[in-house]
């Protein structure tokens, strides 16, 4: 009797820890979505191309884009064509929007993804398109026209931004140098 | 400009003949030696980008053996590590020891020790490096870690290893930093090891330890830090690459690093809660093989971050 509690015990705690732990993970219409929002203190989403959503392991000083600023401006046309019209509280809500891609040393666009707060899908399903085309769009062009450095050419670089960002060289129609 | 070649024949050779009555009729020939002087400049490719690094200029006389043109060769005098550089080491057509080049690093001997070995090619780079601690783009607080290393009068040993299994490490024993190719004397790389010279300098001095991962943590998050702040309080916009998550590819761990250094970056400071977190997630890291020490205190998260201050103006060119 006291195995089978003991047994129980183990297999309960360790449901507990992997609910804490281990994200929910399911197919959208465009995405893989690993879930975090039942895990304690967080309300994360991730969305990943279906079918990779194995992040490949970056080192954190191989793979510097140069012209990072001409890539932020190549970004701008492709949210602003397919965010064309947005109202405040829509950009409030998905600004915060953090998109992550890894390349290799080709300017190949190997992964990526999007982090962004659970209930900005919940409330705004329609984005769901828009941000795929827009990575879609990234990674058909790859980065490789903004001069890649590469350490170790075996290893591959990382690059991520906000679309608050993004969204601010768009509205101030800002012109890096 | 291209490469300038200025011959300067001092004397030309000559032969003369001329009568002498105490000789006779009998030639008398007097050789003049011949003197020429070519002038090169050295010039290093950084970042794409051809840089006039000195100009040498060597004399010889093909009448005496020795010398004829030469070519500058960038790197081929390891042994050299002051800003003086003496030649390309012999060898053919080469410059070599004694053509007597003179180089320019006005921002690197700030900080540059006397006994580095860093070769001229990639002193330029960690010259072309620290150039970017000056320029008005570079967020303020990159700035006042620099500054940190000046105003305390912190020289650095520079070295390069291609052995070297890592990009570039910081070591406490002699107050090194070592670059493992010519490729890693970038800005990712100096700006981490310059975080532990300060770190170990200015902050923790003999007590660093490189057994506690404390250190490795801080140095990546102040890093992220600065870069959060900057975007989030201060309104600057550039990628938000954070190093910490590349060390750790755990979900778990990237969604609270993210979680964190997001309401870090919004507040514009470290709070006592930010701290106590702070503490849980560098237990948490696992992109370092060193313990975790809770009573190390990170202070130079502390003394960068831990009180409010007002938002900074961003560079008008961001």
């Amino acid at each position: 009797m006291k195995k089978v509690l003991l047994s129980f015990l183990f297999i309960l705690s360790f449901c507990l820890v992997s609910y804490g732990q281990i994200p929910k993970s399911y197919d959208t219409k465009y995405f893989t979505c690993y879930d975090y929002s039942s895990k304690l203190d967080s309300k994360s989403i991730y969305l990943y191309e279906k079918g990779n959503v194995e992040r490949p392991f970056p080192l954190d000083r191989y793979g510097n884009i140069s012209k990072w600023k001409e890539l932020f401006k190549y970004i701008a046309q492709i949210v602003k064509k397919e965010f064309p019209t947005i109202d405040d509280e829509m950009m409030a809500s998905i600004s915060k929007t953090h998109v992550t891609f890894n390349y290799d040393s080709n300017g190949k666009v190997l992964f990526y993804s999007i982090r962004l707060p659970k209930n900005v899908l919940d409330n705004y399903p329609e984005i769901e398109k828009p941000l795929f085309n827009v990575v879609s769009a990234l990674k058909e062009h790859g980065v490789r026209e903004y001069d890649l450095e590469f350490s170790d050419k075996s290893k591959p670089g990382e690059f991520g931004f906000i679309l608050r960002s993004i969204f601010q060289v768009i509205n101030t129609n800002k012109e890096f140098p | 400009m291209t490469y300038l070649c200025l011959l300067l024949i001092l004397c030309v050779s000559c032969s003369q003949n001329e009568d002498n009555p105490g000789q006779g009729d009998e030639a008398v020939t007097r050789s003049y030696p011949v003197i020429i002087t070519y002038c090169y400049d050295a010039y290093v490719d950084i970042m794409g980008v051809s840089v006039y690094k000195g100009t040498t200029c060597k004399s010889y006389s093909p009448n005496m053996g020795g010398g004829g043109p030469g070519w500058y060769i960038a790197g081929g005098f390891p042994e050299y590590g002051t800003q003086t550089d003496y030649g390309s080491g012999g060898g053919g057509n080469g410059f070599y020891i004694g053509d007597n080049w003179q180089f320019g690093f006005p921002n690197l001997t700030k900080i540059y020790r006397y006994d580095s070995s860093l070769n001229v090619f990639q002193k330029s780079k960690l010259e072309h490096v620290i150039e970017m601690f000056y320029e008005d783009t570079t967020i303020p607080d990159y700035k006042k870690l620099y500054k940190k290393l000046l105003d305390n009068d912190v020289r650095i040993k520079f070295l390069a290893d291609s052995t070297s299994v890592s990009p570039a490490y910081y070591n406490t024993a002699d107050v090194s930093i070592t670059f493992r190719y010519d490729t890693d004397v970038n800005w990712n790389s100096l700006l981490e090891e310059l975080v532990h010279a300060v770190q170990h300098n200015c902050y923790y001095h003999s007590t660093m330890n490189a057994a506690y991962k404390n250190y490795e943590f801080e140095a990546k998050v102040f890093i992220d830090v600065v870069k959060a702040i900057a975007f989030w309080y201060d309104g600057y916009s550039f990628p938000l690459n954070y190093v910490t998550p590349m060390t750790d590819l755990s979900p778990v761990f990237g969604d609270d690093y993210d979680t964190w250094i997001t309401e870090v970056g919004e507040r514009g400071y470290i709070n006592a809660s930010d701290f106590l977190i702070y503490e849980t997630l560098c237990n948490q890291w696992q992109g370092y093989s060193g313990t975790y020490n809770s009573s190390i205190q990170p202070e130079l998260l502390r003394a960068f971050f831990g009180r409010i201050r007002p938002p900074q103006p961003p560079s008008p060119n961001y």
